[in-house]
């Protein structure tokens, strides 16, 4: 039993490991594939063919491909992604400092999707074809068509142009300092200080930004609970609940909803790697000082290097987040374990 | 998903109306969608200005002009008429998107046939590759790749396919894999059919209908991510229109001129809508096996 859970935990780890070394390897290739030179790219339009020829020499473009690929990866386990062209840092100084805004934001949209999507995939199961069904149904079916980065500027213009009730973008007002640094996650860290007015601030920040990007998730979610409740409230076993005289909430929230969320768990985890996408877009309109606002502004300013750790970065957590749900699948479900 | 379909006066047993009743009112917009495609190719193709005013005629007394009935959708900061815009830029929105979803069906689905006939050596690396491909979150690899090219339309379509084949290699071997121990392929198989008559003649009629369904719904999906990726400015370059590089370029109005943003971010949303709707319907009516789901 715990040897075949351990194998099959061991399956998951070392496919996530052929992935990660595939996504190496097509991040390198993708690198070598520029069209320009990027030797010339880096010295500049008016360098000199010795000084670019320096350059290439430097950056080592003139050995081997098969060289190359393996200062690459030293390279990569020392944690080295190359310097950014636009910032002239390098590219993993600028990404941690970018980082927790990002996962700040992120973190706040699973909690709102994971919150809405089961409620209301549960409560549009239990009123099925009647009005509650129907509205979550159409809520679902909108937040998986809206493109997120439309409806973030929609969004601003309700809540802060119309309304004036939230603020345009941005993690704080201009002119107030961050609490002191604990967790990176300005949330917490206010919290931690005791710092109730600031908390609000940032909380009024978070709310547009976290809502438009929970969207997808929340409408999928909505869908895949209801359902999956629909299904688990046909079983034997909730008729035999209900004969026993059991309470109907402890019935829903006992044997129905536990139950009912393990095809859940797959959006959840599917939905997360589609969010590090949508951090992208949507970090771009509400200006919020994260890792997707750095990808979306190092692809404007064609920002090679950045470009491809960026790709790197985002798909190994893709992968990681994935790893994550089936190992928690694996955890849910001991139907898997045998 | 089901919305109640559009009620008819009088049920009538045509053709037609059977047609209309299964596609709803998803299906006129998908209709009115066509329509502007249409126009837009038209004005593209030929130089005709079939649209209210020239979608990149620039008209500097006139700039970002709200909504009115000279201008329905208003202006924008270079004065160019937005409605107009919105019309033709169906062509380079939607026309790519359809290209980029032709080829990604087109090779995944055969990638996916050949496997699952195959089986074996072949199955496992055309799967492994497929594998990797799904190991990259789909927007951030297309707009590598889109990036590493130096973006433009036709390598942002390319990268795309790129992006969205190894689903329809997926779902093909699945449904190949299904349908390969069936009694009438073994018999095709006994009256001397070749891999290559069972791969192009036998198996399509069957295949068809769950590719479709999945082509149907990635409208909306490879809509949506076009204009992302031209929203980060890969796509479509101006003045052209296309509707995720018109939201682009008004970001810097926002939020004053919300007509801007508003309408050609309707035409994305409209469009998805429509395609998932009629991607739900086309799935009940042509796949059972989902249809009690309700999902």
């Amino acid at each position: 039993m715990l040897a075949q859970l351990l194998g099959l935990v061991a399956r998951r780890l070392f496919a996530a490991s052929f992935l990660l070394v595939g996504i190496v390897f097509m991040t390198f290739a993708l690198s070598r594939l520029l069209p320009g030179d990027p030797a010339r790219m880096y010295a500049g339009a008016r360098a000199t063919p010795e000084a670019v020829a320096l350059v290439r020499q430097q950056l080592g473009l003139d050995a081997p491909v098969l060289t190359q690929f393996q200062t690459y990866v030293a390279a990569l386990a020392h944690g080295d992604l190359g310097l950014s062209i636009v910032t002239r840092r390098p590219v993993v100084e600028d990404v941690i400092s970018f980082l927790p805004a990002t996962i700040e934001l992120v973190l706040a949209a699973a909690v709102i999707g994971i919150l809405a999507g089961t409620v209301l995939g549960t409560w549009a199961a239990c009123r099925q074809e009647r009005l509650p069904d129907y509205s979550a149904r159409g809520l679902a079916v909108l937040g998986l068509s809206l493109p997120d980065f439309w409806l973030a500027i929609l969004m601003q213009l309700i809540f802060f142009s119309a309304l004036g009730w939230l603020p345009l973008g941005d993690r704080l007002n201009l002119d107030t300092l961050p609490p002191p640094t604990v967790t990176g996650l300005l949330l917490p860290d206010a919290l931690l200080a005791g710092n109730l007015p600031l908390a609000w601030e940032i909380l009024r920040h978070l709310a547009l930004p976290a809502i438009v990007l929970s969207l997808p998730l929340a409408g999928l979610l909505t869908r895949t609970t209801r359902a999956a409740t629909i299904e688990v409230l046909g079983k034997d076993y909730i008729r035999h609940a209900r004969a026993k005289g059991l309470s109907r909430r402890r019935i829903l929230v006992r044997h129905v909803m536990r139950n009912a969320m393990m095809p859940g768990v797959t959006v959840i985890g599917l939905q997360l790697g589609f969010m590090i996408s949508g951090a992208v877009l949507v970090e771009t309109v509400f200006n919020w000082p994260g890792v997707g606002r750095y990808a979306a502004q190092a692809i404007r300013a064609v920002d090679y290097n950045a470009i491809m750790a960026m790709t790197l970065i985002l798909s190994c957590a893709y992968v990681l987040i994935n790893l994550a749900v089936d190992l928690a699948y694996v955890w849910l479900d001991p139907r898997l374990r045998s | 998903m089901s919305f109640p379909a559009v009620e008819l006066a009088q049920p009538q047993n045509s053709r037609a109306l059977a047609m209309l009743r299964l596609v709803g009112v998803p299906g006129l917009i998908a209709l009115v969608l066509l329509a502007c495609i249409a126009i837009g190719g038209l004005w593209r193709l030929t130089g005709l200005v079939p649209t209210p005013y020239d979608p990149v005629a620039l008209d500097l007394s006139s700039r970002l002009l709200p909504p009115s009935g000279l201008h329905p959708f208003g202006t924008d900061s270079l004065g160019r008429d937005v409605l107009s815009r919105v019309v033709a830029g169906a062509w380079f929105s939607l026309m790519t998107s359809l290209a980029v979803i032709a080829i990604a069906a087109t090779i995944g689905t055969l990638t996916g046939a050949v496997a699952g006939l195959l089986g074996g050596l072949a199955d496992e690396v055309l799967m492994r590759i497929t594998d990797l491909f799904l190991a990259f979150p789909a927007l951030v690899l297309a707009a590598a790749i889109s990036a590493t090219f130096g973006g433009g339309l036709a390598t942002t379509a390319l990268a795309l396919a790129a992006v969205f084949w190894p689903w329809y290699a997926r779902i093909a071997r699945a449904r190949i894999l299904g349908l390969k121990n069936l009694d009438f392929v073994t018999a095709a198989i006994t009256l001397g059919a070749s891999r290559r008559y069972l791969l192009f003649v036998t198996l399509p009629p069957l295949l068809a209908p769950t590719i479709l369904v999945q082509m149907t719904m990635d409208v909306a999906f490879v809509t949506l991510s076009l204009s992302s990726l031209s929203f980060l400015g890969l796509g479509v370059q101006s003045p052209l229109p296309e509707w995720g590089g018109m939201i682009y370029e008004a970001l810097p109005s926002q939020p004053r001129a919300w007509w801007l943003a508003a309408f050609p971010g309707g035409a994305i949303a409209m469009t998805a809508l429509a395609f998932n709707l009629l991607g739900d319907r086309l799935r009940d009516r042509l796949d059972p096996d989902s249809k009690s789901r309700g999902v």
